[in-house]
Parts: C-alpha cells; structure tokens; sequence
C-alpha cells in the first residue's frame, strides 16, 4: 500500500512541475513501472479531482495485495545489491582511492606554491657608525693614508665580556648599549669574530665591515699586551695602529658610502650581495622610499626593467606605474608558466601513483577484472588518463581523475564509480560530514538516480 | 489538478517509497544513520528522498 507519507512528499514536487508541463512516464518493464500499474489514477475525473482525494484513492488502490507484493519484491532484491554494492564500496573501492589519493598528495606537495624568485638584501650601516661618538672616533683616520695590511695579528685570548666591555668609546649610553646590541646579535656573532682577529686566527681584512669600527674602539684600548704575550711593547704598539688604522679606514669608507648614497637618493649600493636573485638595496635609502609609499612589487619590477628608475625617479608617479606593471606582468607569466607545470606535475604524478598500483598488483596480487594484466590496464589507465588531459589547459579535480581511473581500472565490472563519484561529491559540498553521515546520504542519491533512471521525463512544447 | 498532475502524482508516490522502503532496508542496519544531526525514519527518509528526486529529475527536465 502506498504510505501516505510518500504521497504527502510526492504533491510537494508535483504542485513544483504543475505549470511546468513535465510529464512523468515509468519506463515499461522497470520495477517502477510494475508498481506503478497498481494504482491508476485514470478513473478519477480531472475536474473534480483534489489532492486530498487524490491521495485517499491512491491509498485505496493500492491496498490490493499485488502492489505491496511488486514493491516488497523490489525492495528485497534492490536492497541486496545496493548493500553490496555500497559496501564494497565503502570498505573496498573508497580505501583502495584514498590510498593513491594520499601518494598523489605527497608527490605533489612540493609544487604548492609558486615561489618568488627574488630575495630583499636590506644594507644598513649599523646604529654606532651613525652615532655621534662613532663618527668622531674614526674621523681621526680622515686625511691619512691607510696602512698595508700586515696579516693576522695576535693580541692575546680575550672573553666576550672582556671583548664588549673594551668596545666601550666613552661614557655615552645610547652608544655604548647599541655597541653591546650591535656585538651580541645573531647569537653573539660579533663577539666571535673579534675574538678570533684579536687571537691572530682571522685577518682584519676578512672581518665584515659591521664589526670594523668596534675592532678600531678595542684595539685602541688594549694599551697592555696580556701576561705570556711573546712579544715586545714596540712591535705591540706598531700591530695595534696598523690593525687600528685599517679597521678606522674601513669604517670611514662605511660611513662615506652611506652618507653618500643617501645624499644621492641611491637606493642601490655599489656592492650588492652578488647572488642571483638577490636584490640588495641601502638600507636607509630604502626606508626612506617606504615611508613615500614605495612597495616590494616596485622594487622587483625596476629590477625587471633592468634598474631603468634611479635616484629621485623613484618617486614619480609614472615610474612607480611602470615598474608595477612590470612586476605585474612578470607575476602573471611566472603564474602561467608555474600552472602549466603544475598540471604537467599533476598528470604525471596521476599517471604514475596508478601505474605503480597496477605494478604492484601485477607483482604480488590478483587483478579485480577477469582475464586483466598488465598491460591491459596500463592500456585502460594510458588511455583514460590521455583522454581527460587532452586539453592541457582545462580545470580538473585530481581527486576525481584519480577515483575515475582506479574504478576504471580495477572496479569498471561494478557500479563503485556512481558510488564514489557521490560520495566525492557529498564531501566536496560538506566537508565536514561525519564518513556514516556521507555513507547515508550517498545510498540514498545513489537510489534516487536509480530510481529517476526508470521514469521518462517529457515537456510540453508551449 | 490537471491531468498531468494526476498522471504524475502515482509515479513519485511510488518512487519516493520505493527509494525509501529500500533505504531504511540498506542502512537499517547502521545504527548511527543520520542526516544533519537527525536520526533518518520513516518520515524523515521520504522527505529526503523527495528532495533528491526533484533534484534529479529537475537536471533531466533542463538536459
């Protein structure tokens, strides 16, 4: 008998295609059709005809025993297979996807993102060389010829404390705290170096121009060799000026160059990092152009240009147009090209993660598909994969090739593709639905399209 | 009603309770079946399949 639960359901939707003109036909010999041939509704006059009587004569007809026989039978045959099949594929065909899904995703997972193929090399000269005691100290080297280099030096064993503590140049604070900052950074870098050229393992020459003018401050003020020192107060006097002096000069030429650059407005400094891909700028120059608005897009995209905007061109509107599109075009070619490989990457990857699977079973397993071998279902997976790559530049779901072709593959002999293919689906729309929760509505799509696949669908021309 | 409609009505009467007799059949047996934090029944598993009869046979009337 009809439950009258179902034909409350049904007006629902028929009221929706009343004045659409949709007519509905079960195609013969299907269970539908049999089911339905067991309650007509032609003896009922249009005219008089209303839902609710509708429904009460549906629900009388079909009181016959012939109707709930067809639709029990059905049910118990179409229930047997649909459990089958969605526990097949649920415990069998949906693990069997995930497993390549999760290969595909660990081959794929370095080309995420397309990098950017540059890096900012900010030069500033540190705080001490700007402050006025720095300044003044090395300004005594200003008008004297700069020494030869006389190699390492050796001038005793000295603690980081000790070394920090003579770097000290006068009773100011803010110097001597930026000296102490300046030395103990990047896990006392500073501290090291010095400690190595004033122990005679590394040549002044070789020390990075941040830490010159501290080099120049301590040996300044190491008037006393240390106890053991092998050597004579001349000869120690003579090493300290000359390292002194070189160090001084060193970080006088720092302080020019940088007085200069942003003087001029140079933004690029005469010795870059030499590093490809690197761009190096001035430090204050370039602090000076970002609080004027200036970005990093304008900056990659003068370097595109060759460095073609220098100086107070920086600053023009037009320039800083010209340089964003630069930078623009060259993020959209970058893209392309990054996309293009990624779907290379993406088929390959497909390709390869369902190959290994079908090796696999080659090797040590027994194929899903009677009479199937190797290259048989290589043959399957090439040419399916070939199919839907085709065109190179079409959006594709890998997690829906890669479950079309393992079906294909291994379950074409079952109707797991239908199955899973809803489930994907489900997922995609909600993904955060419990897996029973998926199951449920899957088995019910999946009925409602075996169902609908028994009714003739035709509109009435208007 | 028009006579399409009584034509129409048996037809999804019948599919809706044949997609649902089937259902509760196939996932009876999972206890925790549910559907937006609601217990699937009787009831509820007909309204459901209604929606995702219309659905389908919506996508057919446009193809």
């Amino acid at each position: 008998m009809l439950d009258p639960n179902a034909i409350a359901a049904a007006i629902g939707i028929n009221q929706e295609y009343a004045g659409k003109g949709v007519t509905l036909t079960p195609i013969p010999d299907t269970p539908l059709s049999l089911i339905c041939r067991e309650c007509p509704t032609v003896a009922l006059s249009t005219e008089s005809a209303t839902y609710e009587g509708t429904s009460s004569h549906l629900v009388n007809v079909s009181r016959g025993e012939e109707h709930a026989q067809l639709m029990a039978q059905s049910v118990e045959l179409v229930s047997g297979t649909v459990r089958r099949t969605m526990d097949f594929t649920r415990n069998t065909v949906y693990p069997h996807i995930r497993r390549v899904v999760e290969k595909y995703t660990t081959a794929m997972a370095s080309l995420a993102n397309a990098p950017l193929p540059y890096d900012l090399d900010a030069q500033y000269v540190p705080e001490v060389y700007r402050l006025a005691p720095g300044r003044e100290f090395v300004e005594q080297w200003e008008n004297t010829p700069r020494a030869t280099s006389p190699g390492v030096q050796n001038f005793g064993n000295y603690s980081p404390e000790e070394v920090i503590s003579l770097a000290k140049l006068t009773d100011d604070g803010d110097f001597n705290s930026s000296m102490r900052e300046l030395l103990e950074a990047r896990n006392g870098e500073g501290v090291g170096l010095l400690i190595q050229v004033l122990d005679g393992r590394m040549d002044v020459e070789k020390l990075p121009t941040d830490y010159v003018l501290p080099l120049a401050i301590i040996v300044k003020n190491i008037e006393m060799p240390k106890e053991g020192l092998q050597t004579t107060v001349a000869s120690y006097n003579n090493a300290r000026a000359l390292v002194a002096n070189i160090a001084g000069h060193r970080a006088l030429g720092a302080i020019r160059i940088a007085d200069t650059a942003f003087k001029n407005f140079s933004l690029y400094p005469v010795s870059g990092s030499g590093k490809a891909g690197v761009i190096s700028v001035n430090g204050e120059v370039w602090n000076e152009l970002l609080d004027k608005d200036f970005s990093l897009e304008m900056l990659i995209g003068n370097e595109i240009l060759g460095r073609k905007f220098r100086g107070a061109q920086l600053n023009d509107a037009e320039a800083r147009a010209a340089m964003l599109s630069a930078y623009e075009g060259d993020k959209a070619r970058r893209q392309a090209a990054h996309e293009l490989n990624r779907k290379v990457a993406e088929r390959a990857a497909v390709q390869n993660v369902l190959r290994d699977d079908i090796k696999c079973v080659a090797e040590c397993g027994e194929f899903t598909v009677e009479g199937d071998t190797y290259d048989k279902a290589w043959g399957r997976l090439r040419d399916f994969v070939d199919a839907v790559y085709k065109n190179q530049f079409q959006q594709h779901d890998p997690v829906m090739v890669i479950s079309a072709a393992v079906c294909l593959v291994w379950y074409a002999h079952t109707d797991a593709a239908r199955v899973v293919d809803i489930m994907f689906t489900i997922e995609k729309e909600q993904p955060n639905l419990p897996a029973n929760q998926v199951a449920t509505l899957a088995t019910l799509k999946y009925l409602c399209a075996w169902v609908t696949s028994q009714i003739n669908v035709s509109v009435a021309a208007h | 009603m028009t006579p399409t409609e009584l034509n129409n009505l048996p037809v999804l009467a019948n599919a809706i309770q044949l997609v649902s007799e089937v259902a509760l059949n196939v996932i009876g047996n999972d206890v925790a079946a549910e559907v937006d934090g609601a217990k699937v029944t009787q009831a509820s598993v007909k309204v459901l399949a209604a929606a995702y009869i219309n659905k389908t046979l919506a996508e057919k009337t446009n193809a």
